[in-house]
């Protein structure tokens, strides 16, 4: 369950991107990138988030969860590709000598906000 | 309205990380990472250590763990320093977490420091407590393909090491199927095939752990 760890810095994240906005926005959907090394559940994720975002101006947003796939370097035959599931070998010569070079990122990507209705209220005065 | 943004939701974790390598370069002392699951027999592992590493290293133990301080307990016995990290219910030691009890140690009277992580395969992986290397370690009773289903430790670990052998005798463990799990996903990785009780193939490991205590 270290979704619940992952997802408390992703509240946190979030509700830092949100307090810089102005005119203030009203956020509907959060949009994250786990690398395919990442075991991290959808399910669990949605309900920290959830949880962790009641009584936040975070409440009630979405989390979209984006697999990004691993991708290794050959250190032999300078293969670069994407490796095969729960195979960390070179697509093209099979040699074991590679580098993850992405897979085990965990991070936010995007926002989806709208207009809040006084938000022009607030910036006239 | 979409707004991009990218943020790395393991920057706080890394921070922390980074500030317990810097005090680790600071006194040049290294830190080991053990992870397995729970029963796996990581303090058992520890307990069998003390008596080969004792004299070669000055050494301390983290023991975290998500309740008790049985595990601390059983090494303190040994007369082996050991501080106890409590989780309170968190699956896997954070690199803030680790760090305040690091912080804290006699770290100039130090060479190594051995972090038994929290009894899980999988959470303790994703995370960097500024460890020079992780050590996945898994027992013969836990089945030949925890390494495929478990990728992520597997690729992150320094070193494996398959405990319990003594009991092979008495199980169905296929150790080349094992084995052959371990490079699928870690090609390089050297494994280390021991058994804490009957001592069997603890000094190859001791020799890696001196080499990795010693930076080389
Ligand atoms: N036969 C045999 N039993 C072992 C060996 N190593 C550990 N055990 C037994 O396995 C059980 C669990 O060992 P521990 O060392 O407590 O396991 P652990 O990984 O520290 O467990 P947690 O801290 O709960 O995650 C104990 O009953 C040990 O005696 C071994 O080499 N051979
Ligand atoms: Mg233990
Ligand atoms: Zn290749």
């Amino acid at each position: 369950m270290h979704e619940f760890a992952i997802c408390e810095q992703l509240v946190a994240t979030v509700l830092e991107e949100l307090a810089r906005m102005t005119p203030p926005k009203r956020l509907t959907c959060v949009r994250i990138a786990v690398g395919g090394m990442q075991q991290v559940v959808p399910e669990s994720m949605e309900m920290a988030f959830d949880v962790l975002t009641q009584d936040t101006p975070a409440e009630g947003a979405k989390l979209e969860m984006r697999r990004t796939p691993v991708v290794l370097d050959c250190r032999k035959c300078g293969w670069h590709g994407e490796a095969k599931p729960n195979l960390i070998r070179c697509g093209g010569c099979s040699s074991g000598d590679v580098q993850v070079v992405s897979g085990k990122e965990l991070y936010l990507e995007s926002l989806e906000v709208e207009e809040t209705p006084n938000a022009e209220c607030r910036t006239q005065n | 309205m979409e707004i991009k943004v990218y943020r790395n939701l393991m920057e706080v974790n890394a921070d922390w990380a980074g500030r317990t390598r810097q005090l680790a370069r600071q006194h040049g002392v290294k830190m080991l990472n053990l992870i397995g699951s729970p029963g796996a027999g990581k303090t058992r592992l520890l307990e069998a250590m003390v008596g080969a590493l004792g004299t070669r290293f000055r050494f301390t133990v983290l023991e975290g763990d998500v309740e008790t301080i049985r595990d601390a307990e059983r090494l303190h016995k040994l007369g082996i320093p050991v501080s106890q990290l409590i989780t309170g219910g968190s699956c896997h030691l954070s690199a803030q977490m680790v760090h305040a009890a690091y912080k804290e140690l006699p770290l100039a009277e130090l060479d190594l420091v051995i972090v038994e992580n929290v009894g899980n395969l999988m959470c303790p992986a994703a995370f960097d407590i500024g460890e020079d290397a992780k050590v996945a370690v898994l027992s013969v009773t836990e089945g030949e393909d925890k390494p495929v289903k478990y990728p992520l430790l597997f690729q992150e670990a320094k070193a494996v090491v398959i405990t319990k052998t003594d009991l092979l005798p008495h199980i169905s463990f296929d150790m080349p199927a094992c084995l052959d799990c371990i490079r699928q996903v870690n090609a390089k990785i050297p494994v280390f095939q021991l058994s804490a009780h009957s001592g069997a193939g603890m000094s190859a490991w001791i020799d890696w752990v001196a080499s990795t205590a010693a930076g080389t």
